[in-house]
């Protein structure tokens, strides 16, 4: 199956997590989702942009051109109002599920039964 | 606002569009970059870190192109989708869309039609240059009750010396008895004009050969030249020179000096041959209204401008042409210019856009219709928008989609109704044509293609909106459609509101035409009912014969001489017709237009003795009738006696008249016999012999004018009336004709017909409105049926439920059956009422297609509503008779 898809509602999430403490352009986003997630998180790079660019025009992200600190031109993503109340809900509803999840798997056979 | 907010991001990233493809590149150019910077910086070669940093990235072009998707605004795309779609989801309901489209297909197909008529007739210009300047030169004289009045020499005359208005000022006769063309070969009958020469030049019609007429052509006395059409051009002199040639037309040798374009034609007359009128001046006198004026009105010159003209040249007018001391205020003469356009088009327009009208409600009713199948479907797949409008579907996307599919059947119907027109087209032609001014075109053109276009975008709007409507506050209903799926999802009452609207509406507009459908009929027998003064016109035979200086052979060529051969060969030829076996009797009238309903005729002014004779009098229908026409068309004498032939060949002695015009003048029939009148003051008095019955010239429904009945006179054409049982029998024809040319070898007979077509043809528009009148009301019926059978039908399935208790708590099923006829007859009737209501208000509207009846006849407005009743009480009883035959325990069970 298509990691992408199986992604999908999570790499969006993942992305506007990224951005949300400070301005970020597209490689900067996969180093740092790469960092947090102690190199289990790899991005396919073909996801990243189409997905950026989907997030933008949502209303959920924005972009601008700014000049790198070695003085390149690139372009930067930041969390809009939007962006920020639905991460909060996304995120709200992530840790409900995993935790149900987690619960799920984790629980212990109590009772007996198969 | 947020979402007016994400439209404006989203339009902007449209216009942004090249940035965002040229900033996509550079982005991921930095984005290998800096990967490729990391990879050195972790030890690697520059050429190993960039190829692990491509490798990393993925293929650069994929990722490329699935991010430009992202920012493709993607509308195009998915209209076409929603289309295929739509498509896909269509031909999987065969019977709903054939239904539907074939109820959308006659709605247009037949408004198709309909305006290709309009458009044609109405709409489109005449074939002339500038027709916005040519106006008609029509009269009035409100003090004698007449609304129109042509042209003559005389006012030809006082308006090409004295106009400010008129550019050019034209005058033409239509002869309705063809001229004969002799010379090598058969004699040959030829429809002719007479024009002066300006006729052609206002028209716009350039000679394709040789020349126009000019002013010489038009001097009494110069040579005689004569224009030909294209088509006899072809015909006579199979496309050689034809310049110059001589054709011998009724013993004139003509020269032909030029021939028209093969795009002209003379209005709607089918004239192959014109020639110079050459009015006399000397001789013209006011008032005389016996031809037809056109004028070319000055840049600038408004309609308005020219009357006034006009009313300025009246007085003029009167002081040079009428006789001196002739007094014309009480006739109160004055101007009534009619654009030509107007002219052609007549009374026609009216009836046009009458049909038009009725025809627009027969589409509305069909949009009603498919309405209500697409609202019910729309209910059958409730639990399908429901799944869609849970996985995120907005209320946008589910209209789209309901739009779509309505889009996909408004444009299916209408290119089915293209040719459902292109069918009809030619068959409403046929009932119509004879009716339609020929010079115009009727066909399906571009502008007819566009409107057909439009009706189909304004159809599918019309029956979309309430299925949208209805889908538009998805919340609550939409849930609740959810939590049925599997059982019957039904609507409740908003769907069955609109639903009801529909169908009280349809009634209400079926009404309408029905009633107006009635009235046509009524008006039908009205006319049918008028005695129009002769009778069994099925039996008598007439045609026209013409009889030229050249074909009476004679020594002796004197005026006077030729004048009464001429009599004596008419009158020997209605003795040879008389003797044909199985012709009961035959006569004449002089001159080509003294048959009646035949769409012409002459009038003129007489005195009666005792009245003062300086004052101008309304003009009489007058008549010059043989021994024998009255009794062949079996006119009843009222008083006195017919004329025999001693009155025809003494002349001008005695005169017959009309009873209206015998009530008019002596109050009574009984009293005319031996009064006397004449024509002009100093003619010798003429003595009143016999009375007949009124006969009507211009149509039944038009009041049957005073006559006065002079004994033929010698005229070079007569219009001949026979009388017999073997009229229209194989064979007959070709008797009467052998018994003509034992009188002379030299004629041909012309305008053959009988009596009984002049009357059909005299009731022709009417007719035509009828039946077409009848088809849309009859239409109108049926959409009506299967609408109330819908209706009904869904309201069995709804109800199933509720009628599986009553059955098993023991209801009747005639009651179950009674239930569902009379909620059918409940709407009919609402929309009964309504309807009548409207039709009250319309019907008012084609007052001047009514004869004889009131536009709220009761007897018709009460016909039509039980007739709907009948309908609905029908139409319902199909699904009633389901709903008390259902099985309580199947039905129970399967809940």
């Amino acid at each position: 199956m298509d990691r992408t898809d199986v992604l999908q509602g999570t790499l969006d999430m993942l992305v506007l997590r990224a951005v949300q403490l400070e301005p970020m352009h597209g490689w900067g986003i996969t180093e740092r989702i790469e960092q947090w997630s102690e190199r289990v998180l790899q991005l396919g790079q073909g996801t990243l942009y189409p997905a950026l660019y989907r997030l933008e025009r949502q209303g959920l992200i924005r972009s601008d051109w700014r000049v790198t600190s070695n003085n390149r031109r690139a372009r930067y993503y930041s969390l809009t109002a939007a962006g920020r109340r639905h991460l909060n809900r996304e995120l709200t509803q992530w840790r409900r599920m995993s935790r149900a999840i987690n619960l799920v798997l984790e629980a212990r056979l109590d009772g007996g039964g198969a | 606002m947020r979402r007016l907010m994400a439209g404006w991001r989203r339009f902007r990233a449209l216009l942004r569009r090249d940035d965002l493809e040229g900033g996509l590149d550079e982005e991921i150019r930095f984005h290998i970059e800096q990967q490729t910077e990391k990879n050195r910086r972790a030890g690697m070669t520059p050429g190993e870190a960039r190829r692990q940093a491509l490798i990393r990235f993925g293929g650069v072009e994929g990722a490329k192109e699935r991010t430009r998707e992202q920012f493709r605004y993607a509308a195009v795309e998915g209209f076409l989708r929603d289309l295929r779609h739509g498509g896909r989801t269509l031909l999987h309901a065969p019977g709903f869309t054939a239904v539907a489209v074939s109820t959308l297909a006659l709605g247009i197909g037949v408004t198709t039609a309909m305006f290709s008529v309009l458009n044609g007739i109405l709409l489109r210009a005449l074939p002339y240059p500038e027709q916005d300047r040519l106006v008609e030169l029509v009269h009035e004289a409100p003090g004698f009750g007449i609304a129109e009045l042509f042209a003559s020499p005389a006012i030809y005359f006082a308006y090409r010396d004295h106009s400010r208005t008129f550019a050019s000022v034209g005058l033409w006769d239509w002869d309705s008895s063809p001229v004969t063309v002799t010379g090598p070969g058969v004699p040959e009958a030829v429809q002719s004009v007479e024009v002066t020469h300006e006729i052609l030049e206002i028209l716009g019609a350039d000679a394709a050969l040789g020349r126009r007429f000019n002013q010489a052509d038009d001097l009494p006395g110069s040579a005689p030249t004569a224009i030909i059409s294209h088509a006899y051009w072809r015909r006579r002199f199979a496309g050689a020179d034809p310049l110059g040639q001589t054709l011998v037309v009724d013993g004139i040798p003509r020269q032909v000096i030029g021939v028209l374009p093969q795009s002209f034609t003379f209005f709607e007359y089918p004239a192959d041959l014109f020639y110079p009128l050459q009015p006399v001046r000397s001789e013209a006198v006011f008032p005389s209204f016996d031809g037809r004026g056109i004028a070319r009105m000055k840049e600038g010159v408004t309609l308005r401008d020219a009357n006034a003209d006009v009313a300025r040249m009246i007085p003029i007018l009167t002081t040079e042409f009428a006789a001196p001391g002739a007094n014309f205020d009480r006739a109160r003469f004055g101007p009534a210019l009619r654009r030509l356009k107007d002219t052609v088009v007549g009374e026609l327009g009216d009836t046009l856009w009458l049909l038009m009208g009725t025809i627009g409600l027969l589409l509305v009713i069909a949009c009603a219709n498919v309405a209500n199948l697409v609202l019910v479907r729309t209910q059958a797949r409730r639990p399908e928008l429901a799944v869609r409008a849970a996985l995120g579907a907005g209320w946008a996307a589910i209209a789209r989609v309901v739009f779509t599919e309505s889009l996909l059947l408004g444009l299916a119907g209408g290119a089915v109704g293209l040719a459902v027109a292109h069918v009809g087209l030619p068959l409403l032609l046929s009932r119509a044509g004879a009716d339609l001014p020929h010079v115009m075109t009727v066909t399906i053109d571009r502008t007819v293609l566009l409107v057909t276009l439009g009706v189909s975008v304004l159809a599918t709007l019309m029956f979309a909106i309430v299925p949208l409507v209805h889908v538009a506050w998805p919340g609550i209903r939409l849930t609740r459609a959810l939590r049925g799926v599997g059982r019957a999802a039904t609507d409740g009452p908003e769907g069955n509101r609109a639903r009801h609207v529909l169908v009280i509406a349809q009634v209400a507009l079926a009404v309408v035409l029905l009633v107006g459908s009635g009235l046509m009929i009524r008006t039908f027998q009205s006319l049918r009912q008028v005695d129009p003064g002769f009778r069994d016109p099925a039996g008598v035979q007439t045609f026209q014969l013409t009889i030229p200086d050249a074909v009476l052979a004679g020594a002796d060529r004197s005026a006077d001489s030729s004048l009464e051969q001429r009599l004596r060969l008419q009158h020997a030829i209605v003795d040879r017709l008389a003797a044909v076996g199985g012709v009961e009797s035959a006569g004449f009238s002089a001159f080509n237009d003294g048959l009646p309903l035949d769409g012409d005729g002459r009038a003129a002014s007489i005195l009666v003795e005792g009245r003062s004779s300086d004052t101008v009098t309304p003009a009489r229908e007058i008549q010059f009738v043989s021994p024998g026409f009255f009794e062949t068309l079996r006119t009843p004498l009222v008083a006195g006696r017919a004329f025999d032939w001693t009155d025809v060949h003494q002349g001008g002695r005695v005169v017959m008249v009309s009873e209206n015009l015998a009530r008019a003048e002596w109050d009574s029939a009984a009293a005319a016999p031996g009064k006397r009148i004449r024509r002009t003051p100093s003619s010798p008095w003429l003595e009143v012999v016999g009375v007949v019955k009124d006969v009507h010239h211009e149509g039944l429904s038009r009041p049957a004018p005073q006559i006065v009945v002079f004994p033929a006179v010698a005229s070079e054409t007569a219009s001949f009336v026979v009388r017999s049982e073997r009229v229209g029998t194989p064979g007959f024809l070709e008797e009467l004709r052998q018994a003509v040319w034992s009188a002379n070898g030299n004629l041909s007979l012309a305008g053959v017909r009988t009596l009984g077509d002049m009357y059909e043809r005299s009731m022709a528009r009417t007719s035509m409105s009828l039946q077409l009148l009848a088809i849309t009301g009859g239409m109108a019926l049926l959409l009506n049926l299967l609408g109330i059978y819908g209706v009904v039908g869904y309201a069995v399935t709804e109800r199933r439920r509720e009628i599986g208790i009553r059955l098993a708590l023991g209801a009747a099923r005639r009651e179950v059956r009674r239930i569902f006829v009379r909620y059918a007859l409940v709407l009919a009737g609402i929309g009964v009422a309504l309807g009548l209501g409207a039709a009250a208000a319309l019907t008012r509207l084609m007052a001047s297609q009514l004869f004889g009846v009131n536009p709220l006849d009761p007897p018709t407005l009460a016909a039509v509503a039980l007739l709907l009743a009948a309908a609905a009480g029908l139409a319902a009883y199909l699904p009633a008779h389901r709903a008390s035959a259902l099985d309580p325990a199947v039905v129970l069970k399967g809940e």
